[in-house]
């Protein structure tokens, strides 16, 4: 008799601990060392204790000099604790080959073929409480562990490194922004590391005030120099310049980090209304009190134009605004204010160097190839005229209302947002088919969306530029991949609780009732209701012709696009 | 980030300038080489007819590479597509050369010939559909999935009853006119007319009288009608989207059935050709 539907276990939080072998001697180890020995249990939820996290969400990674702990430009979930040893950090790049980058696992041509005879295949079969695979985790260590730099002296000997002693912590900014590590982190001694996932820290920072404090205290010390280190303006400068610029730069947040929500309920109110509901970060006619940089986030340019607002741009992580105006002042001895205004729009993070440092250590050092620019606009088109207005909208190529509804729906966060040109598109879906094809017949996105003149930006997972969808996951089944970025879902550690889904501003991931190999449905044994999971875009990460939607597309009309700058955008419009 | 490559407008107009210039010299280059054959006495129909075989076998392998997307060395289905339509136009050249310009008089010759001016015809007429009509959807205040689009006309046909629904039994003059002209347009499906040429005539004749009707309306009554005009558009914006959308999806089906005899035919055609022809001299 054919069953329609099987019982089976709900995967739960910590049904698949990062290491089983954590045993409650470990556990009793590490909970007598620093920080850990000095917080109250009883802060702890019963059905999070703090020992619970410790067995699950941690485990103990042993190195030896020359292994690679972490690399910079990867994303990563876990933090870590040096326990013994020394390792160092360094901001620097060092060769490709010298870290050894991980590429994605692809499917085998055998795989590959055997897709062109699943189109009968049962709906999201799954193959649940099967082998986990870390990579899907993007944890570090368990793999990266394994990479080995030879003649570890000699590679320090060129480096400028910062030594993490035991009871030090890295890589706890990127995993709590989201962001690429900044830092490789190599083994110096041998020694043992603490690995947690960034969900089981995240928790202890709610319950642990005093870990909380020093984590915000070191991610002010260590990402500013390096934020300011990478910035093209501020590259000339020397160090102990840099250093001067860095002890006068101001921290500045603006809007929630867990956006969803207030753009949901601001979606619905009027245009005019949406812009002057963001944050303001500078008012255009106030006083030009500082150089703003962009740390994370993005913000909205407006100009006044009568009673309302006219977005002009929009600039994300790395961009500055102000130089212009700071410039021409320096130069002309003139005060001009602020000539646009600045808006955070989601969760922005800024830098504020104040006027008189920019003029000190900034504008004198400017190298040639930035500075006449900013003064030879200057003289040509005076700020705020007609030519200079024209000049601006030609330099990003889009109007307004566009630019303005890539920024009002946050579409602005996506690095591979699906684009469709209405006008070349014939809706033959073949798009939807390919991505079928290559996910098992189970579609991952939909064709349609939010619609701009003949530009359709169709409900496909972005990959933004900040992942809200990661914020809540309890278990870390929604994570980055290291090597190319791509945010995917492991399905041996989703529980199907929809966080992600419910944190998804665009509403691109999507829940679905899961089944066997043979197609029977999958029940909670004690809920008897259907199991649940995740599904979105993965970009085709694991097929060997990239994403499957813009590959078939005969018509040229799809098209994976960065949309946190328009220059993508407007090349392929324009181009 | 992994990324993926965007090919700016203007290169795809340089790409279609460069294929129409590579399928117009070899059209050139075929229409000489036919000449000099039949020059030496040799029989060029036949290898105008290779040429012609092999170029309709690739062009019905279009429909089975976009199938195989995933095999990452068979480039993208817009480049195939490109290649599709200029080796279809060079194929109706090397037609007319292989028939020598004439429609041949022969019946298995003929049907042959029916069949592939009707699969070249219905590949010219689906190239500019394929081009002209998502624009006209572009345009249109609802974008719309195909197979989305009988739920669609469902609710709007609850909708509007419901705004016909609260309006008070005593005024009547609204409701009659539901049943008698606009719940019929809700409901039914369009003329095979408004398939083949679509038009808002009949969706505007409706508004007018509506519009018309204003005077016989309380305050009440004339904020419903105003609803009944929104959905009347909406279910008009819909049958343009279907009627607009099945000949996108539809032609492709003629064509593939007249490729699929197409080449059932012609390989027939190949077999008697080698078996009574006489061969190349």
């Amino acid at each position: 008799m054919n069953r329609i539907s099987r019982s089976v276990t709900r995967i739960e939080r910590w049904n698949q601990p990062l290491d089983p072998g954590m045993s409650a001697a470990i556990v009793e180890e590490i909970l007598g060392m620093d920080p850990f020995a000095a917080m109250d249990e009883s802060r702890f939820s019963s059905q999070i204790p703090l020992l619970g996290i410790l067995a699950n969400d941690c485990r103990i990674v042993e190195f030896e000099p020359g292994d690679l702990l972490m690399r910079q430009g990867d994303y990563g979930g876990s933090v870590f604790l040096v326990l013994e040893g020394q390792v160092n950090a360094t901001l620097q790049k060092l060769p490709a080959e010298l870290l050894g980058r991980q590429i994605p696992r692809k499917k085998k041509w055998l795989e590959v073929l055997k897709q062109a005879w699943n189109g009968s295949a049962p709906p999201e079969r799954r193959e649940l409480h099967g082998p986990v695979t870390t990579q899907a985790n993007g944890r570090q260590v368990g793999h990266e562990g394994q990479t080995f730099v030879q003649d570890i002296p000699q590679v320090f000997e060129g480096l400028t490194s910062r030594a993490i002693h035991p009871g030090q912590l890295f890589g706890e900014v990127s995993a709590l922004t989201r962001s690429p590590r900044t830092a490789t982190v190599l083994a110096r001694t041998s020694g043992r590391l603490l690995e947690m996932r960034w969900q089981g820290f995240r928790d202890l920072m709610d319950r642990a005030p005093e870990l909380r404090e020093s984590i915000n205290r070191a991610y002010r010390e260590h990402s500013l120099f390096s934020h300011l280190a990478e910035t093209t303006i501020l590259q000339h400068l020397t160090p102990s310049e840099l250093q001067a610029v860095a002890a006068a730069t101001e921290f500045h947040s603006f809007g929630k980090l867990q956006w969803t929500g207030e753009f949901r309920s601001m979606i619905q109110a009027d245009v005019a209304e949406r812009i002057l509901r963001e944050p303001v970060i500078v008012q255009q006619g106030d006083y030009v009190n500082g150089l703003i940089l962009i740390q994370s986030g993005f913000a909205r340019v407006t100009r006044r134009e009568g009673v309302g607002e006219q977005t002009i741009e929009y600039i994300g992580k790395g961009r500055h605004f102000g130089l212009r105006e700071i410039a021409h002042n320096f130069r002309t001895k003139e005060s001009r204010p602020w000539n646009l205004t600045l808006r955070a729009t989601g969760y922005t993070d800024t830098l504020m160097i104040p006027t008189p440092i920019v003029e000190q250590f900034v504008l004198p050092r400017l190298p040639p190839e930035l500075a006449p620019a900013l003064f030879q606009t200057k003289e040509r088109t005076p700020i705020g005229s007609a030519s200079s207005r024209r000049a601006e909208q030609r330099s990003n190529g889009l109007s307004t209302k566009l630019l303005e509804n890539l920024v009002e729906h946050r579409l602005v966060n996506g690095t591979q947002a699906m684009v469709i040109d209405l006008n070349r598109c014939t809706r033959c879906d073949d798009c939807v088919r390919a991505c079928a094809t290559a996910h098992d017949n189970n579609p991952r996105f939909v064709r349609q969306g939010i619609v701009f003149d003949n530009l359709m930006f169709a409900s496909a997972c972005m990959q933004c530029v900040d992942p809200v969808c990661m914020i809540g996951c309890p278990t870390g089944a929604i994570a980055r991949d290291e090597a190319t970025g791509v945010i995917t879902i492991n399905e041996q550690t989703c529980i199907g609780c929809k966080t992600c889904a419910n944190s998804c501003p665009y509403n691109n991931i999507q829940m679905v009732a899961v089944s066997d190999q043979r197609g029977v449905a999958l029940i909670d044994q004690t809920t008897q209701l259907p199991i649940l999971q995740a599904t979105k875009c993965d970009l085709c990460i694991d097929q060997r012709s990239g994403p499957a939607c813009q590959k078939a597309c005969p018509h040229d009309a799809l098209i994976r696009i960065d949309l946190s700058t328009p220059v993508e955008l407007n090349e392929w419009m324009n181009g | 980030m992994l990324r993926t490559a965007t090919i700016p407008r203007t290169q795809i107009r340089d790409r279609r300038w460069r294929l129409l210039l590579v399928a117009a010299s070899s059209a050139l280059f075929i229409a000489i080489a036919m000449r000099i054959l039949d020059d030496n006495l040799y029989r060029s129909t036949f290898v105008s007819g290779y040429v012609l075989a092999t170029a309709v076998f690739f062009l019905a392998s279009f429909n089975i590479v976009k199938r195989l997307n995933f095999l990452s060395f068979l480039g993208t289905a817009s480049i195939w597509m490109q290649l599709h339509i200029y080796v279809g136009l060079l194929s109706g050249a090397i037609f007319g050369v292989h028939v020598g310009w004439k429609f041949p008089n022969g019946q298995f010759e003929g049907l042959l010939a029916f069949l592939f001016v009707s699969t070249f015809a219905s590949g010219v007429y689906g190239l500019i559909i394929s081009r002209l009509l998502p624009r006209k959807l572009a345009a249109l205040r609802t974008q719309i999935i195909f197979e989305q689009i009988p739920v669609r006309r469902g609710s709007l046909v609850a909708k509007a009853e419901a705004v016909i629904d609260q309006i008070p039994n005593r005024n009547d003059t609204l409701k009659r006119f539901y049943i008698n002209r606009v719940a019929a347009f809700l409901m039914l499906p369009r003329s095979l007319r408004f398939f083949v040429a679509p038009s808002a005539r009949e969706s505007r004749q409706l508004i007018d009288d509506l519009i018309s009707m204003d005077r016989y309306l309380s305050t009440g009554d004339r904020e419903s009608a105003r609803q009944l005009m929104q959905i009347i558009r909406e279910k008009d914006d819909l049958d343009y989207h279907w009627a607009i959308q099945s000949r996108l999806k539809y032609w492709l089906f003629v064509h593939l059935a007249l490729t699929y005899s197409l080449l059932i035919c012609g390989a027939l055609h190949g077999v008697l050709v080698h078996a009574f022809g006489g061969g190349l001299r």
